[in-house]
C-alpha cells in the first residue's frame, strides 16, 4: 500500500506542476498587458511602465517563470491585484461556502440515489422505475443555471417560501443558513444524484449478470437479501469512483450556482477576478480548484484499492 | 433483409433511444426549416415587448418585442452548430493524439501527462479560465471547449488502441509487412470507431451544456446573435414580471441534450455485448417480475 501511495503522490506532484506551468504560460503568452487592463484606457505610459515593472512583467518570460515556480513551491501564489492581499488569504476567506455546497450536495445526492438506484435495479417494470429512469436523464440534461432560475421563479417569486439569493454562514444563524442553501443545493443535487443513480443502477445490473446472485437465490435467499445484502455492497464500489470524477462537474455547477444565487465562494470570486482582470487571483483559484479535484480523486482511488482487493493499481 | 431484421430487433429490445433519435432529427429539421417561415429573429417592435404567447407570436415576445420562437430557432442553429464544431475538433484531435499515444510508447508518456494535466481541471472551470484569457466570443469559445474535451477522447482512444494493438489481426498485419500508419488507419481506427461514436455523442451533449453555460455567463457568443444560453441570460431581469420568457430556450437545451444522451446509450447498448446483455436482463426481469407480481 505504501508504495502505491508514494507512486500516486509522485504522479500527483508531476501533474500539478504541469497544470501550473500550463496555466502560467497560457496567462503570460496571451496578447495584452495586464497592467493596461488594470489601469484602464486613460492611464499614462509612465503609469503603465511603472505597474508593468512592479508586477515583474518586463522581465524575460523564463525568469518570470522561475520566480513564479519558486514562489508556488513554497505555497506563495502572489498577491491579488484587486484585493491587495496574498492570493492564499483571499482563497481561504472564500473557501467556506464552496466547500459547504460541495459536501452538502454530495452527501444528499448519495443519500437520495442509493435507495432509488437499488429500487430501480430490483424492480425494472414498476411504475416508479418508469418515472425515475427518464427523470435521471433529465437531471443530467438540464442546464443548472436554467434549473436555478426556474426554481427561483417557483419557490422565491410565486410561492415566496425561500430566499432567492444570498449566503448566511451556518455558524452565525443556522436556520437562515439552511433556508438560503436549499435552492442552490437542490440544483446541484439534481445533476449529481441523477449521475449517481445511473451509475449505481448500471453497476447493479452488471452484478446481476454475475453468478453469485443466482447461487444465492438457488440457496433460498429472498430477493431482498440478494439485492440489498449481496448486490448493493459490490455495486457501491464503482459509485465511489464516480463520486470522485463527478466532482469536476460539481465544481463547474458550483461556479454557476454561486453566480446565480450570489454566494461568496470560489465561483463568484473567479468571476470577480476575471472581470477585474486580476490574473494572479484567476491563476490561484484555478490552481486551487484543480488541486482540490486531483487530491480528492487520489483519496478516492486509494480508498478504492483499500476496499476492493480485486483492484490493483498498475 | 438481414439488415432490417437487425434494426427491428434493436427497436424491439428498447424503443426509447430510437424514439429520442427521432426527436433529435425532428429538432434538426425544425431548426433548419423553421426560420424560413418564422419572422426574422432580430425584428424589433417596441409596441409588443414582453407579451405572452399569442396567435401571431407562438412563444411570445422578448424585451425588444422580438419573436421568441424565431429567436429560439435561430439560436438552435448557432448552439447546435458550435457544439458540432467543438465535437468535430475534439474528436479529430483526440483520435490523433490517442492513436499516437497508444501505438508509440515513446510519445505516450509525454502526451498523456499533458492530457492528465488538462483533465486535472474541472471542465467548465478550465473553459471559463481559457475564455477569460482568450477573450470572450465564438472563436475563443470553440478553441476553449475543444481543448477541454479533446483529452477525454484521447484517453478513450488510447485505451482502445492499446487493447486493439494486442489483437491477433494487428500482429498478422504487421507480419505481412504493412506499415505502421497503415495498420493504425486500416485496422485499429475502424475497430475503435464505435467506441468513439458513443463517446462523441456524449461529448456533443456536454459541449452543448458548456456552451449554454458560457454564453449564459457572458463569456460565449454575445448579445445580438442569439444562443440558447444567452437568451436565458437576457431573460434574467424579467424573472419576476415575465417568467415565461425564460422557459423556452431552456426547454430546447433539455430536449436536445436528453435526446443525445439517450442516443449515446442506445448506440452503446447496441455495440457493446456487455451492456446489451444487461439490457436483455432487465427485460427478462421485467417480464418475470410482472408475471410473479400479478
Amino acid at each position: 500500500m505504501s508504495h502505491v501511495i508514494f507512486r500516486r503522490g509522485r504522479d500527483l506532484v508531476i501533474t500539478l506542476l504541469l497544470v501550473g506551468t500550463l496555466m502560467f504560460f497560457v496567462v503570460h503568452l496571451l496578447p495584452g498587458n495586464p497592467a493596461i487592463a488594470m489601469l484602464g484606457s486613460y492611464a499614462t505610459e509612465d503609469q503603465v511602465r511603472q505597474l508593468t515593472h512592479a508586477l515583474g512583467l518586463d522581465q524575460p518570460l523564463l525568469s518570470q517563470y522561475g520566480l513564479w515556480l519558486g514562489h508556488v513551491v513554497k505555497g506563495n501564489l502572489g498577491d491579488s491585484i484587486g484585493f491587495q492581499q496574498p492570493v492564499t488569504t483571499v482563497l481561504a476567506e472564500h473557501l467556506g461556502p464552496t466547500a459547504l455546497l460541495a459536501v452538502a450536495s454530495t452527501v444528499i445526492s448519495l443519500v437520495v440515489s442509493v435507495p432509488l438506484a437499488a429500487y430501480t435495479a430490483a424492480r425494472p417494470g414498476s411504475w416508479w422505475t418508469r418515472v425515475l429512469t427518464p427523470l435521471s436523464v433529465f437531471g443530467i440534461a438540464v442546464p443548472n443555471f436554467w434549473l436555478a432560475l426556474v426554481l427561483i421563479i417557483v419557490f422565491g417569486v410565486a410561492l415566496r417560501v425561500l430566499p432567492i439569493a444570498g449566503y448566511v454562514s451556518p455558524l452565525t444563524d443556522l436556520p437562515s443558513a439552511v433556508s438560503h442553501l436549499i435552492l442552490p443545493v437542490v440544483v446541484l443535487v439534481a445533476g449529481q444524484a441523477a449521475l449517481f443513480v445511473r451509475t449505481l443502477r448500471e453497476s447493479m445490473l452488471g452484478e446481476l449478470l454475475a453468478l453469485y446472485p443466482r447461487t444465492a437465490r438457488a440457496k433460498g435467499a429472498s430477493e431482498r437479501v440478494v439485492i440489498l445484502g449481496q448486490l448493493l455492497p459490490n455495486a457501491l464500489i464503482p459509485l465511489l469512483t464516480v463520486v470522485g470524477t463527478s466532482l469536476g462537474t460539481l465544481l463547474g455547477g458550483i461556479v454557476i450556482v454561486e453566480n446565480v444565487f450570489v454566494i461568496p465562494g470560489f465561483g463568484a470570486l473567479l468571476f470577480q477576478a476575471i472581470n477585474s482582470r486580476d490574473y494572479p487571483l484567476v491563476e490561484g483559484i484555478t490552481l486551487a480548484i484543480a488541486l482540490g479535484y486531483v487530491l480528492i480523486n487520489l483519496v478516492v482511488d486509494l480508498l478504492y484499492t483499500a476496499i476492493d482487493p480485486r483492484v490493483r493499481i498498475r | 433483409m438481414r439488415g432490417s431484421g437487425w434494426l427491428q430487433r434493436a427497436w424491439r429490445r428498447d424503443p426509447v433511444p430510437w424514439s429520442w433519435a427521432g426527436v433529435f432529427v425532428l429538432v434538426l429539421l425544425v431548426i433548419s426549416i423553421g426560420p424560413l417561415f418564422a419572422q426574422p429573429p432580430s425584428d424589433i417592435d417596441p409596441l409588443i415587448r414582453l407579451r405572452g404567447p399569442s396567435g401571431a407570436h407562438w412563444l411570445g415576445t422578448d424585451e425588444y418585442g422580438r419573436d421568441i420562437l424565431s429567436r429560439v430557432l435561430t439560436a438552435g442553429g448557432v448552439s447546435l452548430g458550435l457544439g458540432a464544431l467543438v465535437t468535430a475538433i475534439a474528436v479529430l484531435a483526440g483520435t490523433v493524439i490517442g492513436l499516437c499515444a497508444g501505438f508509440f510508447p515513446r510519445a505516450d508518456a509525454i502526451v498523456m501527462r499533458l492530457m492528465d494535466a488538462l483533465l486535472a481541471f474541472p471542465p467548465l472551470v478550465l473553459a471559463i479560465a481559457l475564455v477569460a484569457f482568450l477573450g470572450s466570443g465564438a472563436t475563443s469559445e470553440v478553441i476553449a471547449l475543444s481543448i477541454v474535451y479533446a483529452p477525454f477522447l484521447a484517453r478513450t482512444m488510447r485505451g482502445a488502441t492499446l487493447s486493439l494493438s494486442a489483437r491477433g489481426y494487428v500482429a498478422a498485419a504487421r507480419s505481412s509487412g504493412l506499415s505502421e500508419p497503415r495498420i493504425l488507419l486500416a485496422h485499429v481506427l475502424p475497430n475503435a470507431a464505435p467506441t468513439l461514436l458513443v463517446q462523441a455523442s456524449f461529448i456533443y451533449a456536454f459541449a452543448l451544456l458548456s456552451d449554454a453555460a458560457l454564453s449564459f455567463l457572458g463569456l460565449g457568443v454575445s448579445a445580438p446573435t442569439p444562443t440558447w444560453g444567452n437568451m436565458v441570460d437576457e431573460a434574467r431581469p424579467y424573472l419576476m414580471t415575465e417568467p415565461g420568457f425564460i422557459i423556452f430556450p431552456g426547454l430546447a437545451i433539455v430536449l436536445v441534450v436528453m435526446a443525445l444522451n439517450y442516443l449515446g446509450d442506445g448506440v452503446r447498448n447496441l455495440l457493446e455485448p456487455r451492456s446489451r446483455a444487461m439490457l436483455d436482463l432487465t427485460h427478462l426481469r421485467r417480464r418475470d417480475l410482472s408475471r410473479g407480481d400479478s
